[in-house]
């Protein structure tokens, strides 16, 4: 979806740079960075025919459906066509587990799920899961070694079919210590941030990209973006057009 | 930088601007030439992940691979280093102490007990991540280890500070930049000096018939000598092998205004405004 974006990802190298990958999405306020989501999905379903999975824990799978049907990415499978994608609602997944009175811990229920939800597909390929908020256990209770120990599995299942996996967190690394953990466990790791004052108007804001695996010192890109109402365009740093 | 001990514990602290990982793939290929036991244990990263990252695994190296395998509480961590660590005098590389710290039941007075218990059988070499810990935790935890690199960036530079305490009490500690090769080499420049780069080569040669040979060449290289002459050739004294040995020093009077000739021998005539006490003449410095 975004070339700029994968160019930068790639970062000089020539191969599939996102198989077998962790990235990490760190949107500080007032920014959402909800937009890359949708870009990685948008590989996996054109570009890589593969699976994705997204776990919504923020919004409805209504409303990411149609918010990516306006950056023209169908989600959801037409009539005769292979079911590649599937969504996972948090909200009533846990509620369900407590009107059950259930048992087993969150971070169970909710693997479980994932589980069945990545035998379900029609199709197999690599896996992108998606969760757009990674620290909600942490938020309903769950010990950091728990939602650790939840995050590895999820990897372990992606990295089985050469996939990706893709978290979203709120909070930066000096304010939370999984935050701080998912800095040094991620591959690449995706900052988006409001930008200062003395830019131009056409620009929303701007993500730093983080390329971190296997290096002593991370290497940092720096991208402007500007949001339309049905598109995302990146703009190198210094060369938005001003508007007079 | 200083070399690791491989004694007592190492603790490697980075953080988010300058990575540890590959310090500790230079460590455990250093470790994996010194020692024929070697175990890794592995928290963060699978197996795989990690024999990639070192692009092989040296066949010293044994991994225990609680990444695919977690155990429930601490004591199962506890036990399962214990007797990964035990068989013989050999090196523990734990790649995360932090994730020790998080499982159910840790916390940083046991991790420091663990890390006594396992150094006495092993070197214990343990990579933390300095930001998830509160700075009280990181303090104890570095005063429980024998060696402590702290690592962090400057400039798109990697600075690794070192402290290192010897077994007769002597704290040596240094302020490095470095860099890591592809091939695990590791590049140091001192920060003070700003002098030229060394590598600290921790893997030797391969073999020592990669090394020139050494080849003892006789003097007489195409002279072509008779048996008699050679035998003459080899007997005669030369002038200062002579004046090397201690002949003719003994009852010598170095006092007196003759010259003397004492071959290669530095002899120390005192003078009379020398003051020849036997006090220390660095007493008065209060070290």
């Amino acid at each position: 979806m975004f070339v700029e974006l994968n160019q930068t990802l790639r970062d000089g190298s020539s191969s599939d740079s996102l198989s077998e990958r962790t990235v990490t999405i760190e949107d500080q306020a007032p920014t959402n960075a909800s937009f890359l989501f949708y870009h990685f999905a948008s590989l996996f379903l054109k570009n890589s025919k593969g699976n994705v999975l997204f776990i919504a824990c923020d919004q409805t799978e209504a409303h990411y459906t149609s918010v990516a049907s306006r950056l023209g990415l169908m989600l959801q499978a037409r009539q005769g066509q292979p079911k590649r994608f599937a969504c996972l609602e948090l909200h009533s997944l846990f509620s369900d587990a407590v009107w059950n009175s259930e048992a087993t811990a969150l971070n169970d229920c909710l693997l479980k799920e994932v589980d069945r939800l990545c035998h379900s597909f029609d199709s197999e390929g690599p896996l992108l899961i998606i969760w757009d908020n990674a620290e909600i256990l942490l938020d309903l209770g769950a010990s950091l070694d728990a939602t650790r120990q939840t995050l590895l599995s999820l990897q372990k299942a992606v990295y089985s079919t050469a996939g990706t996996l893709v978290l979203g967190v709120h909070s930066s690394p000096r304010d939370s210590a999984l935050s701080a953990f998912l800095t040094h466990w991620t591959d690449y790791l995706l900052i988006t941030r409001a930008i200062g004052t003395g830019f131009s108007k056409d620009v929303t804001g701007e993500v730093e990209i983080q390329v971190r695996r296997g290096r002593t010192l991370p290497t940092h890109h720096l991208l402007h973006y500007r949001l339309g109402d049905r598109s995302v365009k990146f703009i190198a740093p210094g060369l938005a057009a001003p508007i007079m | 930088m200083q070399e690791p001990l491989f004694e007592g514990v190492t603790l490697i602290e980075d953080g988010a601007e300058c990575s540890g990982q590959s310090l500790v793939g230079c460590f455990v290929k250093k470790a994996a030439v010194r020692f024929t036991n070697v175990v890794v244990a592995l928290f963060d990263n699978s197996k795989e992940s990690f024999e990639q990252h070192l692009s092989s695994l040296p066949t010293s190296v044994t991994v225990l691979d609680f990444y695919r395998e977690p155990l429930p509480s601490f004591a199962d961590y506890e036990a399962a280093l214990s007797r990964g660590g035990s068989l013989q005098k050999g090196v523990l590389f734990i790649e995360s102490l932090t994730a020790l710290q998080w499982v159910h039941g840790g916390g940083v007075d046991r991790t420091c007990s663990l890390l006594h218990h396992l150094a006495k059988s092993n070197a214990v070499v343990a990579l933390l991540h300095g930001e998830l810990l509160s700075p009280l935790e990181v303090k104890r935890l570095a005063y429980v280890a024998d060696s402590y690199y702290k690592l962090s960036a400057d400039n798109e530079t990697a600075i690794a500070s070192c402290l290192i305490r010897r077994g007769n009490g002597k704290l040596v500690s240094s302020t490095e930049s470095f860099s890591v090769t592809p091939d695990f080499r590791l590049i140091v420049q001192e920060r003070a000096s700003g002098g030229k780069p060394r590598v600290e080569d921790f893997i030797p040669p391969k073999s020592t018939a990669a090394a020139a040979p050494v080849i003892n060449v006789p003097f007489d290289m195409g002279l072509k000598l008779s048996a008699n002459e050679r035998l003459a050739k080899q007997s005669i004294k030369l002038p200062y092998t002579a004046a090397q040995s201690e002949e003719g020093l003994v009852g010598l009077n170095a006092t007196g205004s003759k010259k003397m000739k004492a071959g290669g021998q530095i002899i120390y005539v005192p003078d009379v405004a020398d003051d020849l006490d036997d006090s220390d003449p660095d007493d008065d410095l209060m070290i």
